[in-house]
């Protein structure tokens, strides 16, 4: 099998597409995190610890507890960057929060510094605008006279700048590739390994193998690759069993136009002698002339038949019916047999006209062949829920039962029926069952008591 | 006009199933000084060759219980006398089976009637044709073929030959080491020219082989192919 390009072979291509995605995705989460740390942080400038603790006092002087805990909510929304704690006197944060593991440290520190030196010096910054750190708790009044602590936490999520170093993106970018490459790897085999299989079965087809299949493995997929394969299998089945069709009939067809025209050269050698009988050895060429016409023309219409589209039309069987019965009537009168048949009302199927009217009448016309004189024959339409099934019963010698399945078969004979003049091209039961079978129908013989065939075809009704 | 010289007329045994063409061949054949009999089943067939004897047997290989392979090789295990088989055209398997089998010669169907007749003629006259009784026997290594008799031995051991093996193993004991064209095998033989493609005389060469285990490690003798020109028998002790 040819090796394709890298560049033209879909693993290649999946693989490295899919892997490529997972790298750029990779890149723009990390970039994005990136940019979003960086605004976060950015939106700190402009603020400083000594005016937050001015709003902070004019909102607990003014607004007393509730005004404080919405204040610091409302910061808490506003910048994501930094966090604002204030305490009570018990050490409880008012909104309920933990204090994280660093403000903890601060506040422990501050309170060291506060017992070794006076609390006046520690938390009175000169309210003229000195710089007033972040990393200084802040004392809070409110009008009931109790008092508060505040802390700030900023630059929350500074930890993000590490996105920042160039050799530590460089390893995660690598080692995120690595360990998604065997995942991509596993995904796209995934997906084209089993294009291989189907085209390794495809080629066995059309190199005329009829019997490839894909793997078992691979056709029992629950995925749309198994579907792909089961009716990649089921098309196989349906071109090894047309061609085996044709190749049987072909075979079958050869053998008997032999017949007919082995006989056609012994009538006209005969004829060359000129003698009283030489009417009869032309009238012997004309018969063999006209059994090869019908021979022709059945195989042509069997062969067909098999390769038809799927029927479309709606049409009333029971009309169908009346119309052979009544083509039927003319020649069973001549051999003083009787066509019973009483019209039902309408039974709409879907099917083609012309094709289910010539399986109904090479069966109707094999009973009239069979039936013995002065006897009937009874044709009868049965409406089912889903099928109608129509009975074609004759009152003849019936069939071996051995030889009931292959009565269909194209040119089978029972082993009794020698090719004794008048018997027919052995076609027109193998054409009814072509046709019941393209209109998704079944047809079947079985014996009667006391003597007799029937055949039944039974049709999906229209729903 | 009668097929041979011989005085009485010839039976034959017809057996195929098609009944309108077997009587139409009946009424074809029998102005020649014969009579046949017609069969339609293989059962009916040996049942007929069981009870009575017959100069010639024609026979459809395409019988349709398949058949007449069994009935031929049924009937070689008794009989010498000739038998033409009807095969299907491109039937290859068929006929070479048929020939192997012991048929004498074959025609594809459909076949010419007046083909049918110089077949007859030609395979009825090579089995009635008896050499003359001082023809000598001939002897070459522990091979003895006695001409007048038909009687072939290997290490003094009866092998059975058909009338064609026989004819076409005499021709090549008569001249040993030398080329004899297919033309000459095929006249003598068969009573006709063999065709183009004709397998018949191949076949009967390969029976011969199989019969006296020719070509087997330590034999020394052997029929040899000349492509294009003949058979050989060689290697004569």
């Amino acid at each position: 099998m040819p090796w394709l390009l890298p560049t033209r072979s879909l693993f290649w291509r999946a693989f490295l597409t899919f892997w490529g995605a997972m790298a750029i995705i990779l890149v723009c989460g990390m970039l994005f995190t990136a940019t979003v740390a960086w605004y976060r942080i950015n939106s700190l400038d402009g603020l400083n610890p000594a005016s937050l603790t001015h709003d902070a006092r004019q909102v607990a002087r003014n607004h007393g507890m509730k005004g404080l805990e919405r204040w610091v909510e409302a910061m808490d929304r506003r910048y994501s960057a930094l966090k604002i704690y204030v305490l009570d006197a018990r050490d409880t944060e008012i909104l309920g929060r933990t204090l994280p593991a660093r403000t903890h440290d601060w506040l422990a520190a501050y309170r060291a510094a506060t017992d070794r030196s006076t609390q006046a010096d520690y938390l009175q910054p000169d309210p003229a605008g000195e710089r007033v750190s972040w990393w200084q708790p802040q004392r809070l009044d409110l009008p009931d006279g109790s008092q508060l602590l505040m802390l700030f936490l900023p630059f929350d999520s500074s930890h993000w700048e590490v996105l920042g170093l160039s050799p530590v993106a460089l390893a995660l970018l690598l080692f995120a590739l690595a360990v998604t490459a065997p995942l991509c790897w596993a995904l796209t085999r995934h997906v084209t390994a089993p294009l291989t299989q189907l085209r390794q079965a495809t080629h066995a087809l059309a190199a005329g193998r009829l019997d490839a299949q894909t793997p078992p493995k691979l056709a029992g997929r629950k995925d749309e690759l198994g579907l792909l394969a089961r009716d990649f299998n089921a098309m196989a089945d349906r071109l090894k069993g047309l061609v085996d069709t044709r190749e049987q009939l072909l075979h079958n067809i050869a053998h008997e136009l032999r017949s007919p025209l082995a006989r056609l050269r012994l009538a006209a050698e005969l004829a060359r002698r000129k003698d009283e009988r030489q009417d009869m050895q032309l009238d012997r060429i004309e018969r063999e002339c006209e059994r090869l016409d019908t021979l022709v023309g059945n195989t042509l219409r069997l062969a067909r038949l098999g390769a038809q589209p799927e029927p479309s039309d709606t049409l009333d069987l029971a009309g169908v019916v009346s119309a052979v019965v009544d083509d039927a009537r003319y020649e069973a009168g001549e051999q003083q047999v009787r066509i019973l048949w009483d019209s039902p009302a309408p039974v709409p199927v879907i099917g083609d006209r012309d094709s289910l009217a010539s399986a109904i009448e090479n069966v109707l016309r094999n009973a009239v062949r069979f039936a013995p004189a002065h006897s009937a024959i009874r044709v009868r339409l049965l409406v089912g829920a889903r099928d109608a099934c129509l009975e074609i019963e004759d009152r003849g010698p019936g069939v071996p039962p051995a030889d009931l399945e292959s009565l269909f078969e194209p040119f089978f004979r029972t082993a009794s029926g020698s090719k004794a003049p008048g018997s027919g091209a052995g076609l027109g039961l193998s054409i009814a069952q072509a046709a019941i079978a393209a209109h998704k129908g079944r047809i079947s013989a079985r014996n009667v008591s006391p003597q007799g065939l029937s055949v039944r075809m039974e049709l999906p009704l229209l729903v | 006009m009668p097929f041979t010289h011989s005085a009485v007329a010839h039976r034959i045994l017809l057996i195929d199933d098609d009944v309108e063409l077997a009587q139409m061949l009946r009424e074809y054949l029998e102005p020649n000084h014969s009579l046949l009999t017609l069969a339609h089943t293989g059962a009916q067939g040996l049942a007929l060759l069981a009870q009575h004897d017959y100069d010639l047997v024609l026979l459809d290989l395409m019988l349709p219980d398949g058949s007449g392979l069994d009935l031929l090789k049924h009937y070689r295990r008794r009989s010498r006398r000739p038998v033409i088989m009807f095969t299907a055209h491109g039937g290859e398997t068929d006929r070479v089976l048929g020939l192997e089998f012991g048929a004498d010669d074959y025609l594809a169907k459909p076949f010419s009637p007046r083909e049918l007749k110089a077949r007859i003629t030609a395979v009825l006259r090579r089995f009635e044709e008896v050499p003359e009784a001082t023809t000598p026997s001939l002897t070459l290594g522990a091979l003895t073929l006695d001409p007048a008799s038909g009687r072939v031995r290997l290490d003094g051991e009866d092998v059975l030959l058909t009338g064609a093996e026989q004819r076409i193993l005499e021709l090549l004991m008569r001249a040993p080491g030398q080329v004899v064209a297919r033309e000459q095998i095929g006249m003598y033989a068969l009573g006709r020219r063999p065709e183009r493609y004709d397998r018949s005389i191949d076949t009967h060469i390969s029976t011969l082989r199989k019969k006296l285990r020719l070509g087997t490690s330590g034999d020394t003798l052997s029929i040899r192919n000349l492509r294009g020109l003949g058979y050989v028998l060689a290697g004569a002790a």
